[in-house]
């Protein structure tokens, strides 16, 4: 063989073997054919925008925190997050604040939460676990205080803003058929990969998961890069909370309980590694439809939607240790 | 004296690579019987199908004149073979003496757990070996020297014949090591066998009874200690003459422009009132035990230390590096000790752990990487490094140690460093790569970059340094040039401080 050609076979294996998302994309499409072939109502366009669209906030917060976790890193407020972000904004809505600055102001307290985060976990070294399981808790009372416990509404009764129809575009209305939501899921996603594969900000994020140390020592400021991921999954967090409300057009104080959960088993799911230094947004994209396709088929087959958490819960752990298997078996 | 083992035909493959191919050698019963070869010679190899961790997909390990089966390390045991890695496999959170019967803990008790027995076992096991840990210690409040020794100690508590021992001197400071070299002494009088791994040539000799050779995974030669000499051993490990590895060509540039200058420098706890500097073009080795502040003092010029007095400068003007990103803006690169932990980032490929401190160069507006600069730099220095690799996608941790540590002076290199300090440049890196090494700093020398070298072998320092610096606790104790830089000199230095 010559040079030039071995060159292009090592290559070709180095993509094979490395490119992690081949083995997620092979499990999707298996999924995504069983119940092609088991439900005469699961293959058709209507149903498939239905499935993007009930994944697409997910997805949007699963960006983020699979930038978080590249950095090594965990956050278990998103859900709160997610849920506070929506209720301040509606409520400020309902108290004569313009409909575009409520909308900035929450997106901004999604942010300013992150970087609490980011700060308290960077600068006081407490456990990423704990500082975010105690914010999800300070930000899920934030919630429950704000709204009183009860359901936030909004409507031309409620908010007296000629904009409102556009805002609520954002989370009901459709741009060639395909709804606003996923639109705004796909360009995040475009975003996060952007950032992670392209920009120095994501060099160094996989840098500083893959080795606190030798990130120091190559004169990397970790906690910088640790602060930027966790505003950035509060950013993202607070958006998906805003369409949320944009679609259903209320929230409650319970909003977006469990979601911090589903996002980090998307990002499992999806191959990126927990001990951080590792990711890929392609295949959390993945893991994020993964989880949808489950959940529509379910249904679809008419099976108990108790039986949902049962699957999903199998398919997290099958997903690593395939991962695991694959890796063990590409080295020898 | 019979032979305690015989490996024959060994061989063992992994993928594409025959890591031991056809290896038959015997070991003597009561001997201590060195083992060398660069690093992926098969060493480690052996010593794993001897420990039980790999099986052989070739030939047999006979132990007294039975073919034995070695299948786990239980069963290595079960013989009375044990290993001493070099990563010690101790529970830092449990004592001694929970350490020395992990697993076998109802052995002493007919089936219950007799803990004071234990106890007792361990002490007199330990007083054996010479020491006076208490058995109740926990094992992460001992250092390091005193962790071997509960190594040591726990293949005893196995009665075990046969002890491995895998470069065992190589975090020791020289006390530690003459101490572990009387322990191992002893051992062998009491009729224990030791096979010795190690990289150390000089602590060989005096030590082993016999040495067996291995070079590409096969078996080179064997000899008896006295029918050999270093330059021999070095000549089949290496596989050619490589006379000229040492040859060092001594400079003096004192006489040139200063380009680091250190002034009182005190870092509390750590180094007190140290003062040297460093020429353009210049190689500074600093030389001293372990403990005596090199790294220390490296550590604080490159910004990693939180408080310190004293005056830094660089190039005339006064340096404050308040972390290692002033550092490199500063013109500084340093290439830290432990490579494994602080130098590379496993899961990233050759190029991404090439291009992580030229964050200026790699980058352009609003942080985009810049793909096609990355993948120049990096096939650049594949090149002029000779850095042996199939592609530079391949992973960092996929290549050998000597690639990994040129890898990782690629990625200084690239941060356009005017002064370079490292720390321990060749540790546990095969001979003919620190040849290389050595070829790249000399280069690097020519190109009027200043060097700054802490390094714990000697040979190294007096080959490779234009003067020596001697630190000996926490004191700069000898600048040495000229004719006073001696191996006796240095010696006596670091160990009397004066």
């Amino acid at each position: 063989m010559s040079v030039e050609a071995e060159v292009h076979v090592s290559r070709l294996k180095g993509v094979l073997t490395s490119k992690k998302e081949v083995g997620i994309f092979i499990a999707f499409v298996a999924i995504f054919l069983f119940f092609s072939v088991m439900s005469p109502y699961f293959f058709n366009v209507e149903n498939l925008i239905n499935v993007l669209r009930q994944v697409s906030l997910l997805g949007i917060i699963a960006m983020g925190m699979c930038l978080v976790i590249v950095c090594g890193e965990i956050d278990l407020s998103v859900g709160s997050i997610y849920g506070a972000s929506a209720i301040l904004t509606a409520v400020m809505m309902m108290n004569g604040f313009p409909i575009w600055l409520a909308f900035v102001l929450g997106i901004a307290a999604g942010t300013l939460f992150g970087l609490i985060n980011g700060v308290l976990i960077t600068y006081t070294k407490i456990p990423a676990l704990i500082v975010t399981l105690g914010m999800m808790n300070v930000v899920r009372g934030i919630s429950l205080i704000i709204s009183s416990g009860r359901v936030v509404n909004i409507s031309p009764r409620t908010v007296d803003d000629p904009t409102l129809p556009l805002f609520l575009f954002l989370g009901q209305g459709k741009i060639a058929g395909i709804p606003v939501m996923c639109l705004f899921f796909i360009a995040t996603a475009i975003g996060a990969y952007f950032l992670y594969s392209k920009t120095l900000l994501g060099f160094r994020m996989k840098a500083v998961g893959g080795s606190a140390r030798a990130a120091r020592a190559s004169g990397i400021n970790s906690n910088i890069v640790k602060t930027a991921a966790f505003a950035i999954v509060g950013f993202l967090s607070a958006l998906a909370g805003l369409l949320n409300i944009a679609f259903l057009g209320s929230v409650q104080g319970t909003t977006g309980q469990g979601m911090e959960l589903n996002a980090i088993a998307a990002v499992i799911i999806g191959g990126t590694s927990l001990a951080g230094g590792q990711g890929t947004i392609i295949g959390t994209v993945i893991g994020v439809l993964i989880m949808g396709v489950l959940n529509n088929g379910i249904i679809l087959l008419g099976i108990s939607p108790f039986w949902q958490m049962t699957i999903v819960g199998a398919v997290i752990i099958l997903a690593v240790a395939l991962d695991i298997w694959t890796r063990k078996s590409g080295r020898s | 004296m019979s032979n305690i083992i015989d490996f024959r035909n060994i061989t063992k493959i992994f993928g594409a690579v025959t890591a031991l191919d056809n290896v038959s050698f015997s070991i003597q019963e009561g001997s201590i019987h060195a083992i060398v070869g660069e690093n992926g010679a098969g060493k480690s190899t052996l010593m794993h199908i001897l420990g039980g961790e790999y099986t052989p997909d070739g030939g047999e390990v006979v132990y007294r004149g039975q073919p034995v089966r070695l299948d786990s390390p239980h069963a290595a045991h079960e013989i009375g073979v044990a290993v001493v890695y070099q990563e010690f496999r101790l529970c830092p959170n449990l004592t001694v003496t929970e350490n020395l019967f992990l697993g076998r803990e109802k052995e002493l008790g007919n089936g219950k757990v007799d803990w004071p027995q234990m106890q007792t076992r361990t002490a007199e096991i330990l007083a054996g070996l010479g020491s006076s840990i208490p058995p109740a210690a926990l094992v992460d409040d001992l250092s390091i020297a005193d962790q071997q020794i509960v190594e040591i100690a726990r293949a005893l508590a196995l009665d075990a014949e046969v002890i491995i021992m895998d470069e065992p001197t190589s975090a020791l400071t020289l006390k530690e090591a003459e101490e572990l070299f009387v322990n191992l002494k002893a051992l062998r009088a009491r009729g224990v066998t030791i096979l010795y791994i190690s990289h150390r040539l000089e602590e060989i000799f005096p030590l082993c009874d016999r040495i067996s050779v291995l070079r590409d995974g096969k078996f080179v030669g064997g000899f008896e200690i006295a029918d050999i000499d270093q330059a021999g051993v070095v000549r089949l490990i290496a596989g050619g003459d490589l006379a000229d590895l040492h040859a060092s060509e001594v400079r003096d540039h004192t006489s040139r422009q200063k380009v680091l200058e250190v002034n009182g420098l005190s870092r509390p706890g750590c180094f007190s009132d140290v003062s040297f500097s460093v020429h353009e073009g210049e190689i500074v080795g600093i030389y001293g035990l372990q403990g005596s502040g090199r790294t220390e003092v490296l550590e604080t010029i490159f910004g990693l230390a939180p408080e310190w007095t004293g005056s830094i400068s660089a190039f005339g003007k006064p340096m404050h590096n308040r972390s290692p990103s002033d550092a490199i803006r500063n013109g500084i690169a340093m290439i830290p000790e432990n490579r494994r932990d602080a130098g590379i980032f496993p899961d990233m490929s050759i190029m991404d752990n090439v291009n992580t401190a030229n964050a200026d160069d790699m980058s352009g507006f609003a942080g985009v990487l810049r793909s096609r600069f990355m993948a120049d730099t990096t096939e650049d220095f594949i090149r002029k490094l000779k850095i042996k690799t199939s592609s530079r996608f391949k992973k960092i941790s996929q290549l050998s140690g000597g690639n990994q540590q040129k890898v990782i002076i690629a990625r200084w290199l690239a941060s356009h460093p005017r002064i370079v300090l490292v720390d321990e440049l060749t540790r546990g890196i095969d001979v003919s790569a620190k040849f290389e090494i050595y070829k790249i700093l000399k280069s690097l020398r020519e190109s009027g970059l200043s060097i700054l070298m802490v390094s714990s072998e000697l040979a190294e320092i007096l080959a490779e340094s234009d003067r020596i610096l001697v630190m000996k606790n926490g004191a700069m104790v000898a600048d040495l040039r000229g004719e006073k830089r001696t191996k006796e000199q240095v010696i006596r230095h670091a160990l009397s401080g004066q």
